[in-house]
């Protein structure tokens, strides 16, 4: 993950905040100044939206889309933390996308066998067993608490900026993620027995 | 919640916060060993990228769309025309979906189907060795129905694909793409058949515009919404002329490029286009490898249903049927008009062989000549041979272009076109 949004000291939030209001007022005049924020936040956007989509191609186009209308909302963004603006428009393109979701039929099959690069570096020093388990039992959760917790692991969001991006106070966010913790340990232990 | 639950939530999330930093960060020590076990496991499955080509494809696919509903609209006559960033600030290409305007296929029953066949292919053969000289250059400017030639008066697609040629791939002038290419654009290369987006369309033809020296339009047909072209391009790398086939579907609605499929021969540049996306010399070989057994597979079935022999005996068609899948598709002179299906109801060998026969019965002396070309791109092999008949006691030769769509050894698909009629279709009620 990048070292640069990992959850941080209230000195370091203050002076990112800063740095990435700073960036956000330049891209309101040239979209490029957008491209450190772009950096910083790709890999947090993408392994969101492959979290959710569990779709190579899928997530790359919905990482494209998020960042779209990210780049065309710059000059609405009103202050705050961008990493959960960012994450609030990621969040809305999601819910969007499985409510327009048709069924979808691959061109070619073909396509698929190029390179496998769903899962992750980390993801190999788990054994397949227990990686396959992960999966599974967080497949079994609502849709609102895999966001949740995508937006935890993946985004890396604090739940200050998850209760900002979902409408909760952070309280409400803490125990949703301990219910939801509590959830998949019973359907993890059973996996794995 | 009660007390401990509370603490225990808390530790959880700063857990998980000291996990996402260091995967390796030491627990709480309150906190339950299965629920540090679930933790360090759920981080560890974190899907976060190292793909820079990926990263950059994105990003650059980002700019262009956010850019693209601020700024040019495409014009219907080729040239871009800029507007007012203001007036069209809230204007959005209403390019079609993939679908919307893919061509379709109409599956006909297999007797309706062959009679068709044997139609379009009289058709195709009469003017091919009667009427007209062989080895013609067909240009768009013939051959064209009522119906395109309305529709070109409405839209320039011949000055649209020459912009798109000249400007783009040529000269690799692509500040004003966005007034060529759908935002949806999908471009079909060389050699996985996997769509791509309207980034990597732009990184190819960057690249390629670098190599080409000169293009040359060998022909062209448009109908409706496509263009078909046949190009020789020059490539600096070696100095070599490359053949190469384009599809590309043009949205008539918008103006713009929906969907190209473009084939090259080219190792220079197949080579180039791999790297580019990230492929490993092992799946270079795995490539190269079925690259080389697809173009197997279609010569042996080109060789043994256009050979000489009068008609095909048991062990051709048992060899045939090896080849084909049994729910096999023929596309002949349209992929959108006429296609012809091996089904259930009728074996795929008993299939072939009545095309084959209705071949003969037109042209009893036609048969394959040489092999002009013949290369692969992913799943595709593109072929261009010569058969010769005999009309009025005087051989004839004309130029075919075989397309066959392979997929586990097995060829699925297939389309046929001549020079004359380069794969312009004609439809059932034709």
């Amino acid at each position: 993950m990048n070292p640069d949004v990992l959850p941080m000291s209230m000195s370091q939030f203050n002076d990112l905040a800063d740095e990435e209001r700073h960036y956000m007022h330049q891209a309101c005049k040239d979209l490029r100044a957008f491209s450190p924020l772009y950096a910083r936040y790709f890999p947090l956007v993408y392994g969101y939206c492959l979290r959710r989509l569990n779709d190579m191609q899928e997530a790359e186009d919905m990482t494209s889309l998020i960042f779209a209308r990210a780049l065309r909302s710059v000059e609405a963004y009103r202050g705050g933390s961008v990493r959960a603006w960012l994450f609030t428009i990621a969040h809305n393109a999601i819910i969007n996308h499985y409510r327009d979701r048709k069924p979808r039929i691959s061109l070619d099959a073909s396509a698929l066998e190029i390179i496998d690069h769903t899962h992750s570096p980390t993801e190999s020093i788990l054994s397949e067993e227990r990686a396959e388990a992960i999966r599974k039992i967080v497949a079994t959760l609502t849709a609102d608490d895999q966001s949740l917790l995508s937006l935890k692991i993946d985004a890396g969001l604090t739940s200050e900026e998850i209760g900002q991006t979902l409408g909760l106070s952070s309280g409400a966010v803490r125990v949703r993620l301990h219910r939801i913790i509590k959830r998949l340990r019973a359907l993890y232990l059973e996996e794995l027995r | 919640m009660n007390d401990y639950e509370t603490h225990q939530a808390k530790q959880i999330d700063a857990y998980l916060d000291a996990l996402i930093r260091n995967i390796d960060a030491p627990p709480p020590v309150d906190l339950e060993p299965d629920t540090v076990n679930l933790l360090h496991d759920l981080v560890s499955t974190q899907h976060a990228p190292d793909d820079n080509a990926l990263m950059k494809r994105v990003w650059i696919r980002a700019l262009f769309d956010a850019h693209d509903s601020q700024s040019v609209k495409p014009s219907l006559n080729g040239s871009p025309t800029k507007k007012n960033l203001q007036e069209t600030a809230m204007t959005n290409l209403t390019a079609s979906t993939f679908d919307s305007k893919r061509p379709r296929s109409y599956r006909l029953p297999t007797t309706v189907a062959v009679a068709t066949l044997v139609t379009v292919f009289f058709v195709t053969v009469l003017i091919s060795f009667g009427s007209l000289p062989g080895n013609t250059t067909h240009s768009n400017a013939t051959g064209l129905t009522p119906l395109q030639e309305q529709a070109d008066e409405e839209i320039d697609i011949e000055a649209l694909f020459n912009r798109y040629l000249n400007d783009v791939m040529q000269n690799g002038h692509i500040s004003e793409i966005d007034t060529i290419l759908s935002p949806e654009h999908s471009l079909f290369i060389l050699h996985d058949n996997r769509t791509t987006n309207l980034n990597e369309t732009l990184d190819f033809l960057l690249e390629l515009s670098e190599l080409i020296e000169h293009i040359d339009i060998i022909d062209t047909i448009t109908d409706e919404n496509s263009i078909w072209a046949r190009l020789d391009i020059s490539i600096e790398v070696d100095g070599s002329s490359k053949s190469a086939i384009i599809v590309a579907y043009v949205d008539r609605d918008t103006g713009v490029f929906t969907e190209t499929h473009l084939a090259i021969a080219s190792f220079g540049l197949e080579l180039m286009l791999l790297r580019q996306q990230n492929v490993d010399s092992g799946q270079r070989r795995i490539d190269a490898f079925r690259r080389e057994n697809n173009i197997s597979i279609a010569q042996q079935a080109i060789e043994i249903f256009w050979s000489q022999s009068s008609s095909l005996n048991e062990s051709d068609l048992e060899m045939l049927a090896t080849l084909y899948e049994p729910d096999y598709q023929l596309h002949v002179n349209d992929e959108t008009r006429t296609v012809l299906q091996a089904q259930d109801d009728r074996p795929l060998t008993e299939f072939l062989q009545v095309v084959r026969a209705n071949l003969r019965a037109i042209n009893p002396q036609i048969h394959l000549t040489e092999f002009i070309d013949i290369y692969a791109s992913g799943n595709y092999v593109f072929a261009d041979v010569t058969l010769q008949s005999t009309v009025n006691e005087e051989a004839r030769t004309v130029m075919v272009s075989f397309v066959y769509r392979v997929v586990d050894d097995v060829i699925v698909e297939e389309w046929w076109s001549s020079d004359i009629d380069l794969l312009q279709f004609a439809t059932a009620d034709d």
